[in-house]
């Protein structure tokens, strides 16, 4: 019964924070004003320009990436039993950096600049991603001691860094700026267009990733446990790489690198449920992914003046203690793999 | 023969390493019985016993699963004919006993691990079996070395498997404790009919409670009575050095 009210207080945290995270930004828009705009009363336009054109695809987008980076980390931590494992550590998320540094300063060298293109900087980091992805699962299919696999992801992820620095030390400054902007993650500027593809991939993943709740729980008691009781541990092994590395590459896509989410998040989960269980953990995760990345961007916009933080910083300031504290809490938190 | 597990011919090799761990394997297991597994480290006993829980390739020869070779079961079908105990020592802290006792059944629940009625009763009723009823409703981090082991055992059950393999099951454990993991194995053998298959280093435990013993030596591996084994001092020496 804990588990339920926690549950619904989980659930009911996601739309207060969804309302005040469109309230609240450099121009404060009233409450009154909002429930009039959804009741087709007749408010300013100016407001109904931010209200719906740029506020609520914006916290639309956090909830989509919140849950997105959560559940990707969830599968992650579950494949490798490694607590600090998250989208990161595969090296997606630097796959995604390299190949948005190829494309904007490779497009910059022959004078084209394509740092604001809707098309190119997605496609750009899509790729790329998908491109780790591509030599991850070949690898996978080769090594299938599941620690390898993690070492490798890390060397691949710092190959790929490596490759954005040379790049960078050979860019121009303009190029090199705008890519920077870049890695500071931002949940704006995301259409409603992009919304819906990239809503329509978190739902397939989150099905998916559902009809492998018994698989995932089985591989925490180790490979040869989940073989023993029946599990076909392959399939599920590339279609959790697959889940975690699509949703993390997504995000990377349209919002930048937006670190920390998918690390904390199942341990906060874990925790709050006392479970190992994923039936608990998959839809929990979502929603405290979803409702931390409001919270966060809540933040990001309190400044007065028009100002607002990039929101990596703000996923970072709040990421990195419950980091910190997870691994002084390391007994209790290693031995949940 | 019902349930029986046959080894013929079998070599086996360790992962990534050339050189053939045992080679022209022949043993043959039968329902209700008990068969202790002896030798040294590292001589296979852990690969072979793997093997017949088809958690390993063989390179050549057939391990025969009602007449059946391993390697054409499934998977699921599998998971529904041999429960394993495994060495690893499963601490997770999210995990009660209850919880754990309970994948014993994920062969046969749904997509979601629905657990029916039966399956409740036949949780509860492992764990009881294995004495461990107060455990229930522990973390596994917060158990002893003997309570952990009954709990793994109880999960083996649950699996309601006609063959059990445990590797090792009473290392770490002390006298009392190892007395009443061996008492449990004899039990699930005549009581429940299984075939219990478990590798040891407790000699005069395994000719007290197996129907037969399976002496690996670098050389060969040997399926024998407890009864031929204590005449026999050539074996005696091979095991034992003495």
């Amino acid at each position: 019964m804990k588990y339920s009210v926690l549950f619904l207080i989980l659930v009911l945290s996601l739309p207060i924070l969804f309302i005040l995270d469109i309230l609240n930004g450099s121009v404060n828009i009233p409450f009154s004003e909002f429930l009039n705009a959804f009741q087709g009363i007749e408010i300013g336009r100016a407001h109904e320009i931010i209200i719906f054109e740029s506020r609520i695809p914006k916290a639309l987008t956090a909830i989509v990436c919140g849950a997105s980076l959560a559940i990707s980390g969830l599968l992650m931590q579950t494949l490798f039993r490694n607590p600090l494992a998250g989208p990161y550590i595969l090296g997606v998320s630097s796959g995604a950096g390299l190949g948005v540094a190829i494309a904007v300063m490779g497009a910059g060298a022959i004078g084209i600049s394509i740092i604001n293109s809707s098309i190119a900087l997605p496609l750009a980091s899509m790729l790329g991603s998908l491109g780790i992805l591509l030599v991850l699962f070949l690898v996978s299919l080769k090594v299938k001691d599941i620690m390898t696999l993690l070492i490798l992801g890390i060397m691949i992820g710092s190959i790929a860094i490596a490759f954005i620095g040379i790049i960078q030390y050979f860019t121009s400054d303009a190029q090199l700026k705008s890519f920077l902007i870049w890695t500071l993650g931002s949940l704006e500027g995301v259409s409603y267009a992009s919304l819906s593809k990239m809503g329509s991939v978190l739902l397939v993943c989150a099905v998916l990733a559902f009809s492998l709740i018994k698989s995932l729980n089985a591989i925490l008691l180790g490979e040869q446990y989940a073989k023993s009781l029946g599990i076909a541990l392959v399939k599920s092994r590339l279609l959790i790489i697959l889940i975690a590395g699509s949703l993390a590459g997504m995000v990377t896509a349209y919002c930048g690198p937006i670190g920390f989410i998918g690390i904390i998040i199942p341990h906060l989960c874990r925790l709050l449920f006392q479970t190992a269980n994923h039936k608990i953990l998959i839809p929990s995760s979502m929603i405290l992914g979803a409702s931390l990345l409001l919270f966060s961007d809540l933040i990001a916009h309190f400044p007065s003046g028009g100002i607002s933080i990039p929101i990596n910083s703000i996923t970072s300031i709040i990421g990195i203690p419950i980091i910190i504290w997870i691994i002084f809490n390391k007994r209790s938190v290693s031995s949940s793999f | 023969m019902e349930n029986s597990v046959k080894i013929k011919n079998l070599s086996l090799a360790y992962a990534k390493r050339n050189t053939p761990v045992m080679v022209g394997v022949n043993l043959s297991f039968e329902t209700g019985k008990t068969y202790a597994f002896l030798g040294e480290n590292g001589v296979g006993k852990s690969t072979l016993l793997k093997a017949i829980a088809g958690l390993i390739p063989n390179e050549e020869g057939n391990i025969l699963l009602n007449d059946k070779p391993l390697k054409e079961w499934s998977n699921n079908e599998l998971s529904k004919q041999v429960a394993i105990v495994l060495t690893d020592s499963i601490n997770h802290s999210m995990l009660s006993v209850f919880d754990f006792v309970a994948y014993g059944r994920y062969p046969f629940t749904n997509w979601l691990g629905k657990l029916r009625k039966k399956d409740i009763e036949l949780i509860e009723d492992s764990i009881a079996l294995c004495n461990a009823s107060h455990l229930s409703n522990k973390s596994l981090n917060n158990l002893s070395d003997g309570e952990r082991q009954k709990v793994m055992i109880a999960r083996a059950i649950a699996q309601e498997t006609p063959i059990i393999i445990l590797d090792e099951p009473t290392t770490h454990l002390d006298i009392r404790n190892a007395k009443a993991i061996f008492k449990l194995l004899k039990l699930l053998s005549t009581k429940m009919n299984k075939t219990v298959l478990f590798s040891t280093h407790q000699l005069s435990s395994a000719l007290e409670i197996s129907d037969e013993l399976v002496i690996h030596s670098p050389e060969e591996v040997r399926q024998i009575s407890p009864r031929d084994y204590l005449l026999n001092k050539e074996l005696q020496f091979l095991l034992t050095g003495e």
